[in-house]
Parts: structure tokens; C-alpha cells; sequence
């Protein structure tokens, strides 16, 4: 499949059915890539201007920013006396680990309450009444049930991923053509069969929504995971302990590093869709 | 599949409008509550929940000192912790706030808030817990241990250290653990960690709960330590001296008011926190209310944050002199 940045047809449609309404849309290379710098550099300009004239108070500029990255990366913090790598390292354990359980739960549970109404009935209000309580108030409950460090703290990066999951995997699975799974049928195939061939391969462009929303949920946890007591590293506790001590840029910088990782795990992510739906 | 037939759209679009109307209605008869009154001199206050320190704001509240000055003070603000709190000072939404000595130097020291200590809330007021399972009885018992402290730099992680110290101990005897103190008190309760060096009522509910006792108070750790303090935006000192000076008197009346430790405050007391009397009780024992600043704690206490490297301060005598009125 070539790839056209931008444009309308990307992915996840069938090839050939084009819009011609959109087709104006499309862009070059060129442009688009140029379109992705130019965007995320306005911002950085307007931000360093914002601070420049003083309206943001003690809001560090980029400037100082990138300087507290710079000093995080190639020396210890002065809080917990690590490195921005051993923070990282620490951090990116907890969302992947809850990252992969979410996925083995939320997918699984979503692909049977898309299949079988009676588990969908069953699960549907308890789903739904869980999914909007926000990874924070689960906080004090993570300890009490899986007592302090890394378990809790995957705990509610899971919690916060596998809800975005099952809902896609639902809906996904909601969505496949009835007349397919008929004509799979007609042809002989039984139930387990048209599971494997036509549900999930059809709901698939949707499920893989559902795990890039996950991975940014997990990410958005991340400093509710990591106020469980979870030891001397990790990215929240540097965003919260900086905050305590006013070294707001060490904060800021921390958050653009998750932002950064979140982007590339993204990237990763649609790389590994693309691959995976090559055959449509 | 799923389609809307147009029917449907018909039902959903009023549905969707009489939501957005009510939404609408509700946050405009939101704005319509708040009484506003001209004469008396308005103050806008913030102090931290879950707290027992700025008790002598509610006293002086409910028992009208506030009024009696001719204030009409609104609480503007109510944090989870000292750094937002100071924050909504720097952004300018408070004149007058209760927060801890922590929060206060280490936001003026650092550049990001312009407060002035204007009385003392408290001395004292906190204390090592241990849970029975750790099986320590005194700090020397404590090493190879957990102890959670709330964050780097906090008046408890100086008390740790300095009690540590006594027994020839540092931090890197223990592991310690960062925490916000409602945190701890799970912790504490499934044995998580081994000790908590916390401020009250969380030390109260600790002990009361049976899931810890005290090792230590922290006045025996370091005497008549800093707390809380009550500070005023600098802007607000300079335009309404006067205010100041009012409010100040109304808080040493109620804080000369709970020094009787009488049957009113802890009612008062149990009131402000939701906390049973038994706890609240045991709390008020280990608080020391006092409004007259105390200079030999601070100066101990700033000379801490410089030599962590947690705050930027040159000349501590100076510093002091600007940062208490």
C-alpha cells in the first residue's frame, strides 16, 4: 500500500472507493511534511513570546526547557538523584506493562460482549459505569489492594487503558458486515471459524483504535499510577516533586518528554497497523 | 450496523438541546449565588483541606472575629497541597492563605510567588508512625525499613533526616518512600510501608485506626518546629495594610482561643475535618497554636532548603527580614 500523507484514503478504506469531494485534500510529501513542522514551531513561538512579555508568570519558557532537559538527561536530579533515563526506564515499565495487560482484557472482553449479547448485557452497565471514574480516585484502593510500588501503579494504567479497548472492540465487532458472517456460514464454516476469519479481521482497523487511544489514556495515568509510593523513579514523580519545589521547568520538561515518548509509541502503533492491514 | 433513521434524529436533536439548556441554566444560576457586599473590606483566603493547622481560620469564622474586624473574608480557594496553593497565588486569585512554611519559602526563595509571612497557624504537629508489624520502637529500629515521607524538601523529610541523624543514620539507611499523606494511611493500614513521617490529623487516625504508634513526636524531634503560617499576597499587604492588620488580630483572638484546647474547639475541630472527637482529640494534643512567628525555626529551616539545593537563598538573614512582616 502507497503511502499518501494526509490524505483522505489513508488507511482503513477499502482501496478504489475514492472521495472525490476530499480529493482537493490530498497533499504532497512536501507539503505535509512541512505542514508538521510548521505547526508544532508556531506553537513553541508563540509560547516563548507568551513568556517573553510576562503574561503567563512563572511559566518556563521553551528556553528554559530545553535547558532543564538538557540537564536531567546528563546528570542526576537533584530530588531523587537519577537520571532522565532511569525515570523514563521506570515509567515506560508501568505503561506497557498495564498497556499489555489492558490489551489481553480489553480486547478479549470486547470481542466477546460484541459477539454474544448475553455478555454484553451482563458486562454493558458495569463497563459503563466504571469507565468514566477518573485513574486518580482509584489511588488510595491500588494500595490497599496491591500494596505500594510497581503493581498498583500498573493497576491504574491499566484501568485507564482497557476501557478505551473494549469500547472500539465492541463497537468493531458491532460493525462487521452481517452478510459476510451469513455467507461464511453458508459456506460451511462453524462459529469459531467465522470469529477468526471474518469478525476480528474485519473489526481490526477499529480494535487498533482502540489500543492508540488506550496507549494515550495509560500515558494520562501515569502521574496518578506513580503517586502509589512507587519508589525513587519515574516521570509523574519528577512532574510532582518539581512542582513542590517550584522547578516548574524540570515539570515541564518531564511532560514533554511523555509527550514525546506518547508521539513515538503513536508512530510505532500505526506503522504496526499499516502492516497489519496490508492485505485490505 | 447501526443507522439513525430519521426519526431517531428527530428524537435525539430536542434530547441534545434540553440537555445543553439545562447545562446552560445551572451554570448561570451558579454564578447568581454569590452574595456581594460593599461594606465591609473583602478578602479572598485559601487554605489546604483535610488539615487541622489552619484551625484557627474556622474558629475565627464561625465565631464571627472576621466580621467583628469588619472583614467579609471568602474562602477563594481549598488545596490538596501547598504548591497550588501558592500557585493560585502567583496567578493572583488570593490575598490572604494558611500553607505550610514548606510551600511559602520555597516558592518566594525560588521567584515564583511574592508572599509575606504575616502570623504563625501552628508549631508542631506531626510525628514518626510505625506500623505494629515493622516491630520498631524507636528510629535506630528503623534501618533497611520503608518510611514514607510527603515528597523531597517537606518540614517531615527535614524531621526524618534530623532524627536519623541522632541515632548516627542517614536516608540512605532507609528506603524512602514519597507520598501525599491520604496515601499513607492505606499504605500504613496493609503494612505497604514500615513508618510514616506525617502531619496530623493523619498521625491521629494512624494510631486510633491501631494500624501504627508513635515512634516519636516531631516536637522531640526538632522543639517548637515550623508548620503552617499564615502569609498575604505582597500586592495585597501594600494596597490594605490595614486588612491585614485586622485579619491578623481576628486570627491571634481564635488562635489564643484554641490554646484552652476547650470542649468548643474540639467540637470546632471534629466540625472542620469530618473527624471523629477521639481523633481530633489526640490531634489537637500533639498541634501547638501560636501566632507569633517563630524566626529560630524558620532560619533552621531555610538554611535546610539551601543546603539540599531545593532553594536559592543567598543571604538567609536577609531573606527572612523580607519574608516576615
Amino acid at each position: 500500500m502507497e503511502r499518501l500523507p494526509l490524505s483522505a484514503n489513508e488507511r482503513g478504506r477499502p482501496r478504489g472507493l475514492d472521495y472525490p469531494w476530499k480529493r482537493d485534500q490530498a497533499l504532497s510529501a512536501s507539503w505535509s511534511l512541512a505542514l508538521r513542522l510548521i505547526t508544532p514551531l508556531t506553537f513553541i513561538a508563540i509560547w516563548q513570546l507568551l513568556c517573553s512579555s510576562g503574561a503567563l508568570g512563572a511559566t518556563p519558557s521553551p528556553w528554559q526547557v530545553l535547558g532543564a532537559l538538557w540537564s536531567l538527561a546528563t546528570k542526576p536530579d537533584p530530588y531523587l538523584h537519577a537520571t532522565l533515563w532511569s525515570h523514563l526506564g521506570a515509567s515506560l515499565f508501568r505503561v506497557i506493562g498495564g498497556f499489555f495487560i489492558a490489551l489481553l482484557v480489553g480486547v478479549g472482553l470486547g470481542l466477546l460482549m460484541g459477539w454474544y449479547p448475553l455478555v454484553y448485557h451482563s458486562l454493558h452497565p458495569l463497563v459503563e459505569m466504571i469507565r468514566p471514574v477518573p485513574p486518580f480516585a482509584w489511588v488510595v484502593l491500588a494500595i490497599l489492594w496491591f500494596k505500594i510500588g510497581n503493581a498498583p501503579a500498573i493497576f491504574i494504567v491499566f484501568l485507564g487503558a482497557v476501557f478505551p479497548m473494549i469500547i472500539n472492540t465492541v463497537s468493531g465487532v458491532e460493525a462487521v458486515d452481517r452478510v459476510l458472517c451469513e455467507a461464511a456460514a453458508t459456506l460451511g464454516a462453524n462459529s469459531r471459524q467465522i470469529l477468526w476469519k471474518v469478525v476480528i479481521p474485519s473489526a481490526l482497523p477499529q480494535i487498533i483504535t482502540g489500543l492508540r487511544v488506550g496507549l494515550g489514556v495509560a500515558w494520562m495515568s501515569l502521574i496518578a499510577a506513580e503517586m502509589v509510593g512507587v519508589g525513587g523513579r519515574g516521570l509523574g514523580l519528577i512532574i510532582d516533586i518539581s512542582k513542590s519545589t517550584w522547578k516548574l521547568d524540570y515539570s515541564v520538561a518531564a511532560m514533554v518528554v511523555i509527550g514525546l515518548i506518547g508521539f513515538f509509541l503513536d508512530f510505532l502503533m500505526r506503522r504496526a497497523e499499516r502492516a497489519l492491514l496490508r492485505w485490505r | 450496523m447501526r443507522m439513525y433513521s430519521a426519526s431517531k434524529i428527530k428524537l435525539i436533536v430536542p434530547c441534545m438541546a434540553l440537555l445543553l439548556s439545562t447545562a446552560l441554566l445551572i451554570s448561570v444560576g451558579w454564578g447568581c449565588g454569590k452574595e456581594i457586599s460593599v461594606e465591609r473590606k473583602r478578602i479572598r483566603l485559601g487554605y489546604l483541606n483535610n488539615d487541622l493547622h489552619q484551625l484557627a481560620f474556622y474558629v475565627a469564622q464561625q465565631k464571627g472575629y472576621f466580621q467583628e474586624e469588619g472583614l467579609e473574608v471568602e474562602v477563594a480557594g481549598v488545596y490538596n497541597s501547598g504548591p497550588e496553593e501558592m500557585g493560585a497565588f502567583q496567578a493572583g486569585a488570593l490575598d490572604i492563605g494558611y500553607v505550610g512554611a514548606a510551600p511559602a519559602i520555597l516558592a518566594v526563595a525560588n521567584g515564583k510567588a511574592n508572599v509575606v509571612a504575616v502570623a504563625q497557624a501552628n508549631l508542631n504537629g506531626s510525628a514518626l508512625v510505625a506500623s505494629p508489624a515493622s516491630g520498631a520502637r524507636s528510629v535506630s529500629d528503623l534501618k533497611g525499613k520503608k518510611v514514607a515521607v510527603p515528597n523531597v524538601g517537606t518540614v517531615q523529610d527535614f524531621l526524618l533526616r534530623k532524627a536519623l541523624s541522632e541515632e548516627n543514620l542517614t536516608v540512605h539507611d532507609i528506603q524512602e518512600v514519597y507520598m501525599a499523606p491520604p496515601q499513607m494511611l492505606a499504605a500504613l493500614s496493609t503494612s505497604s510501608v514500615d513508618a510514616c513521617l506525617v502531619w496530623e490529623p493523619f498521625v491521629s487516625q494512624m494510631v486510633t485506626q491501631g494500624w501504627g504508634r508513635i515512634v516519636s513526636l516531631s516536637s522531640d524531634i526538632w522543639e517548637d518546629h515550623p508548620c503552617c503560617l499564615v502569609v498575604a499576597g505582597e500586592e495585597f499587604l501594600r494596597e490594605h495594610p490595614d486588612a491585614v492588620d485586622a485579619l491578623v488580630r481576628a486570627h491571634q483572638r481564635a488562635t489564643a482561643f484554641l490554646q484552652d484546647h476547650s470542649e468548643e474547639a474540639l467540637s470546632l475541630a471534629a466540625e472542620f475535618t469530618g473527624l471523629k472527637v477521639d481523633v481530633v482529640d489526640m490531634a489537637l494534643s500533639h498541634i501547638t497554636y501560636k501566632a507569633e512567628i517563630g524566626v529560630g525555626g524558620l532560619r533552621e529551616y531555610a538554611q535546610f532548603l539551601t543546603d539540599q539545593g531545593l532553594a536559592k537563598i543567598v543571604d538567609i538573614e536577609a531573606f527572612l527580614d523580607d519574608f516576615i512582616r
